[in-house]
């Protein structure tokens, strides 16, 4: 050690690439704001020669070198090489072609502390196949949120510029030719899942070329696959991995049958009817009979907190739907969801609980599975559900903060809406799930003191889950586990009341205003908009 | 592993159910289960050193066991070592774990249903009436039939629906005799109910008043830094008005004052 600052090894990957777009690539390099990055340009023997020239016409720069190591196979393995063959304690590497922003390093090198394994950055995309087609100017930025270890588990969200630590990656078992096209999403998940912390930096910092490779696919179904497969095998996640049927570019996860825990469904009602599908029904017995009809999972009671004015009707078509999974739990105190649900909680016996509403109704046979996968993780809090109105559209896929606001992104969007790089169709970390349909642990709930009396009506749920994330825990939205929900627009819109908000804000104002799972680039625009003239991110 | 009193015990068990001369156990090492039933002079034996399960036996036995084995063997094998056990005998007494995932070993795990549908394939059908559950909860007895699918049907429905009546009976059994247990103990359930209420709720105010106090001390924080960028611009101030720039800065203020 030279007790010298931080450096970034940056990995130029050119083999096979035109060389205009090697030395556009070197030149964002050039002007970068501080100058503790050297390069290593990795490309194939025969390329070597037309290439130097081109470097060294900006003039001879010591930080640049190139390798064109022997018996080459393809750009993974050149940038196995590369990587193996510089010396920062920080590395990274980028696509020829592909531009760093002036002040990419100079920022990176700021959030990278001591203690921090692996940086990632906000990217977007250049117009245009190779140099001098199209216009060269960026677009579809992808604004990322903070570190979300079960959003990567599907998705490789961290995409570039993605900055390691030299000594984590080695031990991580650095770079895996083999994983090819996967293999961003390979190292994320494997020096993620060690890391002692990880560090966004929410800027765009990245400006990534689209694949001039004519022949190259854009994909690697099967590395994809095997990526997250071992991923989910080395961290012991319950789950296989397979492609989307309605989304193919997408992975999706399957719970795996491991023990089957017992699960305590616990639901506060007051027997109301409501048009729902177009007939007056008994909410709660159609929430019930829904969940006895449609759900696979075997071992689950079901924990009814029933208001004492409850009519005999309600009453008795509720006990026909559950039969004898139900029990029924009487309330005789003035209304507080709050109080109703941890008083279920309290008369229910498994370690897993589901909190549900009376106004839902299962889509997904699997949808208890599915909760449980995640649920079973001690470091996840809570799990919510895709919540949709009863005409599909969206109504719930996780809870957002803007300015100090908790809200739903996407409310009311259109049924097969996919979301911000696909953030309403894969698995996400959020600051709060709805307790319309949320699962959480037993020990969780009563380690933070269950539902706060402080909020009878709404904000309870989001205050909980604070309570958990203030704790270290994680939640997770999970869209496989999907309900109707048909809230009233009067209880959506209404009867929201400004003392539970100022309370929430009391207890969790700062994370309120700063969610770290919401993009400041955002600008403040719920939904996850991006700023005008900027189109959104797909894939 | 079961231990030597438990095969003593499921020795003496499978050939009294089961009226057995010769076994083959196909486990990787044949247990203590071999060793006893030997000795209630059954015809025991493991598989040789020569012998894998990927090649036919050149013999029949009245029973093979296939005993937690199976799911460490990839799908394909599997396949072909279920063939092969078929082949010689009509019975197998077979258990592999549903949920073991995690063991490294176990590379094909399934359910108990899909190794039963393997098993149909080889026109194996799983015995009903024999309980095979002191070996394993999923344990099964699988026997060679040539009964056509309306008779399996009735079989198996048969337990089906009478399996199904019997949990219902037991789930509103365990209900009313929950709710006994809570009227009968009602006052102590009660205050204890009241008691664990209570403490949530203690939990819950002391979480509160953390997270306030965390705020206030964060706004502390804000409030000190931007005292600091005040003073920090106070000081630049007065460096600027002390230095030579700052003089003659205020020179030629008062010279244009003069000026006008």
């Amino acid at each position: 050690m030279t007790g010298a600052l931080p450096r970034i090894s940056i990995v130029v990957v050119a083999v096979g690439a035109p060389v205009d777009l090697v030395s556009e690539s070197i030149d964002s390099l050039r002007v970068q704001t501080v100058g503790r990055w050297e390069a290593c340009v990795v490309t194939g023997a025969d390329e070597m020669a037309s290439l130097r020239p081109v470097l060294e016409r900006a003039g001879l720069d010591e930080r640049i070198t190139t390798r064109a190591p022997d018996g080459m196979v393809g750009p993974a393995a050149a940038l196995a090489d590369g990587v193996a063959n510089t010396g920062a304690d920080l590395v990274t590497w980028i696509d020829a072609g592909d531009r760093l922003d002036p002040a990419a390093v100079e920022r990176v090198l700021a959030a990278a502390g001591d203690d921090v394994d692996f940086v990632y950055t906000d990217e977007d995309e250049l117009d245009g196949v190779g140099s001098g087609d199209g216009d060269g100017t960026p677009s579809g930025p992808r604004l990322k949120p903070d570190w979300s270890p079960e959003r990567l588990l599907a998705y490789p969200y961290t995409g570039r510029l993605a900055v390691f630590r030299r000594g984590a990656l080695d031990e991580a078992g650095g770079i895996r030719p083999e994983l090819a096209l996967a293999l961003d999403h390979d190292v994320a998940l494997r020096v993620g899942e060690r890391a002692r912390r990880v560090a966004h930096v929410a800027e765009v910092l990245y400006h990534r070329r689209r694949p001039y490779f004519g022949t190259t696919p854009a994909r690697a179904p099967a590395a994809e696959l095997r990526a997250v497969a071992e991923h989910l095998d080395r961290i012991g996640f319950p789950a296989t991995v397979e492609h989307d049927a309605e989304r193919p570019r997408l992975l999706r996860l399957r719970p795996v049958r491991t023990a089957q825990p017992p699960v305590s469904i616990v639901i506060p009602t007051g027997g109301h009817r409501r048009i729902v599908h177009g007939q007056s029904m008994n909410l709660v017995a159609n929430c019930v009979g829904s969940i006895v009809r449609r759900s696979t999972y075997p071992d689950y009671e079901i924990v009814c907190v029933v208001d004492e004015s409850t009519d005999d009707d309600a009453r008795s078509e509720l006990v026909a739907a559950g039969r004898d999974r139900l029990r029924i739990v009487p309330y005789r105190e003035p209304f507080n969801f709050a109080r109703k649900i941890n008083l279920g909680v309290l008369r229910s016996r498994s370690d897993f609980l589901l909190l549900l509403n009376d106004d839902t109704e299962v889509i997904t046979p699997e949808w208890i599975e599915s909760l449980l996968m995640f649920a079973q993780e001690p470091a996840i809090g809570a799990v919510g559900a895709k919540l949709r109105f009863a005409d599909g559209r969206l109504q719930h896929v996780g809870v957002v903060a803007v300015d100090g606001n908790p809200g739903h992104p996407y409310y009311g969007f259109p049924a097969d809406f996919d979301g911000h790089m696909d953030n309403a169709r894969t698995p996400t970390n959020c600051i709060a799930v709805t307790a319309a349909c949320m699962m959480t642990r037993r020990d969780s709930f009563e380690s933070v003191g269950g539902l706060s009396l402080e909020f009878p009506l709404n904000y309870n749920d989001v205050d909980y889950c604070l309570k958990l994330l203030h704790s270290g825990r994680r939640m997770v939205f999970d869209p496989y586990a999907e309900l109707f929900h048909f809230e009233t627009s009067s209880r959506a819109t209404g009867s929201v009341s400004e003392g539970e908000l100022e309370a929430v804000r009391a207890r969790w104002g700062r994370i309120l205003r700063r969610d770290p799972y919401y993009n400041p680039g955002f600008g403040g625009r719920p939904d996850f908009v991006l700023p005008l003239g900027v189109s959104a991110a797909a894939g | 592993m079961p231990s030597p009193d438990d095969a003593v015990r499921d020795a003496r068990r499978l050939v009294t159910d089961l009226q057995i001369e010769s076994v083959l156990d196909a486990s990787s090492e044949p247990g203590p289960l071999v060793d006893k039933l030997r000795d209630l002079d059954v015809d025991a034996s493991g598989l040789d050193a020569s012998e894998t399960l990927g090649e036919p036996l050149d013999r029949k036995y009245d029973l093979v066991l296939c005993i937690d084995v199976i799911e460490q063997l990839p799908p394909a094998d599997a396949e072909a070592a279920l063939g092969n056990l078929c082949a010689s005998t009509d019975r197998v007494l077979f258990s592999s774990t549903p949920f073991e995932y995690a063991e490294p070993a176990n590379v094909n795990v399934q359910a108990p249903e899909d190794w039963s549908a393997q098993f149909a394939r080889q026109g194996f059908v799983r015995n009903l009436e024999y309980d095979a559950s002191f070996l394993t909860p999923w344990a099964a007895l699988y026997e060679r039939s040539h009964t056509l699918l309306p008779e399996v049907v009735r079989t198996y429905d048969r337990a089906w629906w009478q399996l199904r009546l019997e949990v219902r009976q037991v789930r509103e059994k365990v209900l009313e005799l929950h709710a006994q247990l809570e009227e009968g103990s009602g006052p102590v359930a009660e205050e204890n109910l009241r008691l664990r209420e209570e403490l949530l709720l203690s939990r819950d105010e002391l979480v509160g008043h953390e997270a306030r106090l965390g705020e206030a001390l964060g706004r502390i924080e804000v409030l000190e830094s931007e005292l600091r960028r005040h003073q920090d611009a106070l000081a630049e101030a007065n460096r600027i008005l002390g230095s030579r720039t700052g003089r003659l800065l205020r020179a030629w203020h008062r010279v244009r004052a003069l000026l006008r």
